[in-house]
C-alpha cells in the first residue's frame, strides 16, 4: 500500500483501539475486595518458596483478598456469621474470620 | 532443640552456617544457599555456643545429596559429635522433597496434565539433574521446558514443553518490575505521520510465548475449567499483569510478530509492516486495544528521539 494509506490506516486502527479502550477501561476496572474468597482460593501467582496465593485458610478470611469488578466489593452477598452478624465484602482488610 | 549446626566449605571457598538444620531434621534446600557466610578456604572447626561445629567441604557435603545410595560424607558429624549418618539422610530427603514440591507448585499446569505421581517423577528427575542456581526458589525450574523436550516419555506430549514455558513466563511476569501504563491521551495527540514513526517501550511484565500447539486452552482447561473445549490450533499468547497478577490473553495472528517488533524498539509503521508480511489479516486495533487494556506500553518516544 502507498506510504499515505499506510499512514492513515495505522492511524485510524490506534484510533479506533483507543476509543474502544477508554469505553471498556470504565467497564472493566478491578478492585481488591477482602473477606469474600473461600479458603484457599485467594489470588497470587508468585510460586514456589512464596506464602500468598491459595494461603487463606477458613473460608471468607477478613485478611485475604480477591480481586473483584470495581464497585461491587461491598455489595458481595455472603452467608452471614455464626452468630447472625451480616457478612460484607471490604476494601480492607478486615477482622473477623481470623484462622484461629 | 539441639543449638548447633555445621559449617561447611562450599567450592568458592565459601562458608555458610546451617543452623540446626542436621539436628532438627528439618532441613530447607534454600537454607543452604542462605547468605550467612563467610569468605575461607580450607577444612575448619569452629565452636558456637559451647557446641562443635561441624565441618566438611561442601562439594563432597552436596555430591550425596541427589543419590540415596550415596554414602555419608566422613567427617560430618552431628552436635554430639557423632557421625551424622541418618541426620544427613534426613536432610537429603527433604532436599529432594522440596524441590519436588517447588516444582509442583511453579507448574501447576503441568502438574494437573500429567498427574500427582507423574509429576513426582519428571520433578525428581529434573531435580537431581539441574539443581538451583540460586538461593531464590520462586525461580526454580527454568530448564524444565528443555527438560520435558527431551524426555522421550513425554514425547506422546510434544505440547508439554510449551505449557511449561508459558508457566515459567506467568511466575517472571508476576515478579518483575512494576510500570506505570501510558496515559492513553499522549498516543492520541500524535498526529498520523508522528504515529508511524513512534516507539512504544512495553512493560517489563510483558511476556510473549508463541507455539505451534493450542497452549492457551491447554493451560485453561487445566487450571480453570475442566471441561473448556480443547481445539487444534496454534496459539501464541500474551503475558500482561494490569493489576496484580498476571493475565493471559491468545494473539490473532500477526501479533506475536508485531509485539516482538515493537519489543524490539522498532517504530510503530515497521512493526505494522512486518506484521502484514507475516499475516495479511493483520488486526492493528485489536492488539492495540489488547496491549492498552493489559497496561503493557508504558511510554512513547519519536524513532531515534
Amino acid at each position: 500500500m502507498s506510504s499515505t494509506i499506510k499512514t492513515l490506516t495505522i492511524a485510524g486502527a490506534v484510533a479506533a483501539a483507543l476509543v474502544s479502550h477508554n469505553t471498556a477501561a470504565e467497564a472493566q476496572a478491578k478492585e481488591k475486595c477482602f473477606g469474600v474468597s473461600l479458603a484457599g482460593k485467594n489470588d497470587c501467582a508468585a510460586g514456589p518458596g512464596t506464602t500468598c496465593a491459595g494461603s487463606s485458610t477458613v473460608d471468607y478470611q477478613g485478611n485475604a483478598w480477591t480481586l473483584v469488578e470495581a464497585g461491587t466489593c461491598a455489595t458481595i452477598e455472603l452467608p452471614e456469621m455464626a452468630d447472625g452478624t451480616p457478612r460484607m465484602g471490604s476494601l480492607e482488610a478486615l477482622e473477623r474470620d481470623l484462622p484461629s | 532443640m539441639t543449638w548447633a549446626g555445621l559449617w561447611y566449605v562450599c567450592p568458592k571457598n565459601e562458608i555458610y552456617w546451617q543452623q540446626a538444620t542436621l539436628d532438627a531434621g528439618i532441613g530447607h534446600y534454600a537454607d543452604l544457599w542462605s547468605p550467612q557466610y563467610l569468605p575461607l578456604g580450607g577444612q575448619i572447626r569452629k565452636t558456637y555456643h559451647g557446641h562443635t561445629l561441624l565441618t566438611v567441604f561442601q562439594d563432597r557435603f552436596f555430591s550425596g545429596l541427589f543419590d540415596p545410595q550415596a554414602p555419608v560424607p566422613t567427617g560430618l558429624l552431628d552436635g554430639h559429635q557423632r557421625p551424622a549418618g541418618k541426620r544427613y539422610n534426613v536432610y537429603r530427603n527433604n532436599v529432594v522433597t522440596s524441590l519436588i514440591t517447588a516444582l509442583q507448585d511453579g507448574f501447576p499446569a503441568i502438574t494437573k496434565l500429567l498427574g500427582e505421581e507423574n509429576m513426582r517423577n519428571l520433578a525428581h528427575a529434573y531435580a537431581r539433574k539441574h539443581v538451583p542456581q540460586s538461593r531464590i526458589m520462586m525461580h526454580y525450574g527454568q530448564r524444565l521446558p528443555e527438560f520435558i523436550a527431551n524426555t522421550k516419555q513425554l514425547s506422546n506430549l510434544p505440547y508439554l514443553s510449551d505449557v511449561a514455558r508459558l508457566e515459567l513466563e506467568l511466575r517472571r511476569s508476576y515478579h518483575a518490575a512494576d510500570s506505570v501504563p501510558i496515559d492513553p491521551g499522549v498516543i492520541d495527540a500524535l498526529d498520523p505521520t508522528a504515529l508511524t514513526i513512534t516507539c512504544f517501550e512495553l512493560a517489563p511484565s510483558l511476556g510473549l510465548i508463541c507455539s505451534s500447539w493450542p497452549i492457551y486452552s491447554i493451560w485453561a482447561r487445566a487450571i480453570e475449567d475442566a471441561d473448556r473445549e480443547v481445539v487444534a490450533t496454534a496459539q501464541d499468547v500474551l503475558v500482561m499483569r494490569p493489576n496484580y497478577d498476571p493475565e493471559l490473553t491468545v494473539l490473532s495472528s500477526g501479533g506475536a510478530e508485531f509485539v516482538e517488533q515493537v519489543r524490539r524498539g522498532e517504530p510503530l509503521g515497521k512493526a505494522f509492516d512486518a506484521a502484514v508480511r507475516k499475516c495479511q489479516d493483520f488486526c492493528l486495533t485489536l492488539i492495540f486495544e489488547q496491549l492498552l487494556k493489559g497496561g503493557a506500553i508504558i511510554s512513547a518516544r519519536k524513532e531515534g528521539g
